[in-house]
């Protein structure tokens, strides 16, 4: 569901890039918020007066445990960007992909995995075509922030009542959904298509999609938990 | 590297293999409804190097496809590096020890 060019109203594609920019600005701050917390008190408390400089003057100094954070940002990007490259056929002569925004919200936590949606979708837009530079912000807005922050929150909620997988599964199946019917409602309102026809279409073929997402979702977190990988962005 | 995340990135690498070999070509679900809306016209192609995960003159779609979609993770894991490196991290912490313990 990547928009290309030309789909979307210029002005209405840069509000939508400041909207996304703005939640995305919290989530860095939110993450980097984290890492410094993780840096222990001990080390710091150690060092004398060096050390309360660093924390007083600079935020953005943080440690090895941030290190190892962005290097499994990195590596649950990698894996979200390949598995956008493999297209399945759903039925009616269309093919659809993993989204993974749950995927990377559950295995980073919801705001370093909205980071890494983000920075698959440029990567996408600049180097493969995949999603135009013009409707990146819209894009953002659906699969990283609708697709990942919000539906995380679905994931949260379900989990505590139902367990782990059956939240996966939902969580996963309405982030498809709401991306597409966030996708289509920007196409009905900022294009020039019916928007109840474009909302209809969209949703029908993505409930489809999002089924097989949840299954590929809840295949990935198992992996990843299996292999000890500390899941929703616990700090190692 | 983690040994772990190094997993995970040649997991990519494997999954990048399949949708280079086996990959479905048929249209995704926006295409779909702006064929079927009429809407498909007002696209236009998307720009970058590796257009539809495509290296424009190779010869093979499917080592094509592969190889960009290698190069896509390269780029990927590269920003997170830099973004990593850009913020310093363990080195700084690593001489105020190194300051310490000389005191």
């Amino acid at each position: 569901m990547h928009i290309p060019n030309g789909l979307l109203d210029p002005k209405a594609s840069a509000g939508m890039a400041f909207a996304a920019a703005a939640v995305l600005g919290y989530c860095i701050a939110k993450v980097r918020q984290a890492l410094v917390a993780a840096v222990p008190e001990s080390i710091l408390a150690g060092a004398g007066n060096i050390a309360v400089n660093i924390t007083q003057s600079s935020k953005k100094m943080v440690s090895s445990i941030a290190e190892n954070h962005l290097m499994k940002m990195a590596a649950i990007g990698s894996l979200v960007f390949s598995a956008q490259m493999f297209n399945f056929p759903v039925a009616s002569g269309t093919s659809g992909h993993l989204l993974g925004g749950i995927l990377a919200a559950v295995a980073l936590g919801p705001f370093s995995g909205t980071i890494v949606i983000a920075i698959v979708l440029a990567v996408q837009s600049m180097f493969f075509g995949d999603g135009g530079i013009m409707a990146l912000g819209a894009n953002m807005l659906n699969m990283a922030v609708v697709g990942t922050f919000i539906s995380y929150y679905i994931y949260y909620v379900l989990k505590q009542r139902f367990g782990f997988n059956i939240g996966i599964a939902v969580a996963s199946l309405f982030s498809v959904l709401l991306a597409s019917a966030a996708c289509a409602i920007e196409i009905g309102l900022f294009g020039t298509v019916d928007l109840y026809n474009v909302i209809s279409a969209m949703t029908l073929i993505h409930a489809r999609i999002g089924i097989a997402e949840a299954l590929l979702t809840i295949l990935a977190l198992n992996f990843l938990s299996s292999i000890d990988l500390g899941l929703e962005g616990k700090l190692e | 590297m983690n040994k772990k995340y190094l997993l995970i990135v040649l997991l990519a690498v494997v999954v990048a293999i399949l949708a280079g070999l086996i990959s479905s070509s048929l249209p995704d679900g926006l295409e779909k409804a702006s064929k079927s809306l009429g809407f498909a016209d007002k696209t236009k192609a998307g720009s970058g190097i590796f257009i539809d995960y495509q290296l424009s003159a190779f010869p093979f779609p499917a080592l094509s496809t592969i190889i960009s979609g290698i190069l896509g993770i390269i780029i990927i894991v590269f920003i997170f590096k830099s973004i990593s490196n850009a913020t310093h991290i363990g080195e700084f912490l690593k001489k105020i020890l190194s300051l310490e313990k000389n005191k």
